[in-house]
């Protein structure tokens, strides 16, 4: 079950000139949002001093893998406080 | 989901390429359109260089060019149904024929401008996002 907080890594299928390739995203979950089939996912990360997001809806047919790396405990539903954050105060604390 | 473009005249973006340029400003958008997003071209005048290349940089301060833009802060989608959102506004400098001036882009680059028409990109970039 994924949750809010954990590190995941997703394999998206992306196609480059004829060939079909997986490329992975690596980010932490900020955000869910249910919808049965439409469920949404908000991956966040740090890409060289700017922040990327990207929203993901999970059932997709261009989703292929998805890895938890880990989880963190977080006491809020929707983490967007870390948009203000950079570096070592936006660390999570960990959940084993 | 926000469904808008947002990028419109006065609007203020950052430079990712060694031109030289730091900071611009739209004065319009492209064909008359009221906004611009990922992808598009705009008319633009230059605010701010960058202070360690003012002697070699490529542009004049003041001076109107042309630049396409290269991330937005506001919803980017994509066709699969999922969406982008960068932390800046940010584009690069072309000419008038919509090819790049400078020699190096940094930061990364929406995999929507992977086309034939903006080849170059993929040569003088770090990869596309």
């Amino acid at each position: 079950r994924i949750q809010i907080g954990d590190s995941l890594k997703i394999g998206v299928k992306i196609i480059e000139g004829n060939k079909e390739r997986t490329q992975f995203y690596e980010g932490t979950i900020i955000a869910k949002k249910n919808f049965s089939i439409s469920l949404a996912i908000t991956v966040r990360k740090a890409l060289q001093s700017t922040g990327v997001e990207r929203i993901l809806l999970l059932h997709s047919p261009k989703v292929d893998t998805l890895t938890i790396l880990k989880s963190s405990k977080v006491c809020r539903s929707k983490l967007y406080y870390l948009r203000n954050l950079n570096g070592k105060a936006s660390r999570l604390k960990q959940q084993f | 989901h926000v469904r808008k473009k947002m990028i419109q005249q006065q609007t203020r973006l950052k430079i990712s390429d060694n031109s030289g340029a730091k900071i611009i400003k739209c004065i319009q958008c492209s064909s008359g359109k009221k906004s611009a997003g990922v992808g598009d071209f705009i008319v633009i005048s230059v605010k701010e260089l960058r202070a360690k290349s003012r002697a070699t940089s490529k542009v004049v301060k003041g001076e109107v060019y042309r630049a396409l833009i290269t991330s937005v802060k506001s919803a980017h989608l994509r066709k699969d149904g999922s969406v982008h959102r960068f932390g800046q506004n940010t584009a690069i400098l072309t000419d008038r024929q919509g090819k790049p001036i400078a020699t190096r882009i940094f930061g990364p680059l929406p995999r929507t401008l992977r086309n034939n028409k903006f080849m170059k990109l993929a040569s003088i970039s770090t990869g596309f996002f």
